[in-house]
């Protein structure tokens, strides 16, 4: 301790332990507000497109699960026969099969195809 | 127990974005930042106000501070300036700084304490700038000279040198003698 200091433990601020601990935590929650980036409307904006993102997912997401679950976007088992209904399929197996389909089939083709749609 | 973070290490932790760090350098440097202010405005509740000021101030120009190691020097001349720019407010308004008045700020009930402040910012008008910041970061914060040297840009030699005279004066002062007869009587 040096004998010549001059006590000015008057001038003390943190005399009173509790209220000096109150002002440096004070003191140190606006300096980490004034250390947070100010940020300008439009980057505001941008910075909630994560989110949107992730909300627009969800609710697709939600609105495709009974389409998924239906009994007709099912997979098929194997060996089980499935009607087909795809003009395109229909016309490979008439062309394999060398059959030349009269214009009730090929509307029944088509049509079934639009009322599946 | 891990040895306490150099003030560098603490800037830099707060640059990063940590909380315990910034409240740790606000610990470290506000009673510093007061004596600076003090030894400028001579009123207690004023210069805290400044030291608070300037201390979220140089938060927010953190990335400004170069030399994260002298954060104490860069913080000084925030203080500084701010308590110069208090003091010529002070000065506007027409409020004379009132020794007794700042003296008695936060202490009622402690009549002799009371005096003794009023004593002490009496005295302390009696010396120049630097002195003043000397003995109040020296016998007030117990700042070593390297330290205060570092911090006021001047050598270690001079801080011994203001030290020695602003004790000598506070003390003659004090003891009720007037600086004159301090000065020509050592």
């Amino acid at each position: 301790m040096d004998p010549d200091r001059i006590d000015l433990s008057s001038l003390d601020p943190s005399r009173d332990a509790r209220r000096w601990e109150e002002v440096v935590r004070q003191v140190a929650a606006r300096g980490a507000t004034a250390r947070r980036p100010r940020r300008t409307v439009p980057a505001q904006l941008a910075g909630w497109w994560r989110p949107a993102l992730a909300l627009v997912a969800a609710v697709a997401a939600a609105a495709w699960l009974p389409v998924l679950l239906s009994p007709a976007s099912r997979v098929p088992a194997a060996g089980e026969v499935v009607a087909v209904s795809d003009p395109v399929l229909s016309a490979a197996a008439w062309t394999v099969a060398g059959q030349s389909p009269g214009t009730a089939q090929i509307i029944a083709s088509m049509g079934a195809t639009n009322a599946d749609r | 127990m891990p040895p306490e973070p150099s003030t560098g290490e603490l800037v830099l932790r707060v640059r990063a974005g940590d909380r315990a760090a910034g409240e740790a350098l606000v610990r470290r440097h506000l009673r510093p930042a007061y004596a600076v202010a003090l030894a400028v405005l001579r009123n207690p509740a004023e210069a805290e106000d400044v030291a608070q000021e300037s201390l979220v101030h140089a938060f927010e120009r953190l990335d400004d501070c170069r030399e994260p190691d002298r954060f104490a020097g860069w913080l000084v001349r925030i203080v500084r300036n701010r308590s110069l720019d208090a003091a010529l407010r002070i000065r506007a308004r027409g409020k004379a700084v009132d020794v007794a008045e700042a003296a008695a700020v936060g202490v009622a009930g402690d009549a002799e304490r009371s005096a003794l402040r009023a004593r002490l910012l009496a005295a302390m008008e009696r010396l120049p700038p630097v002195p003043r910041e000397v003995v109040l970061l020296h016998d007030l914060e117990g700042w070593t000279h390297a330290e205060i040297g570092a911090a006021l840009e001047i050598s270690e030699v001079n801080s011994r040198q203001h030290l020695f005279v602003a004790r000598r004066t506070l003390r003659a002062w004090l003891e009720g003698a007037s600086p004159e007869e301090a000065s020509h009587g050592s």
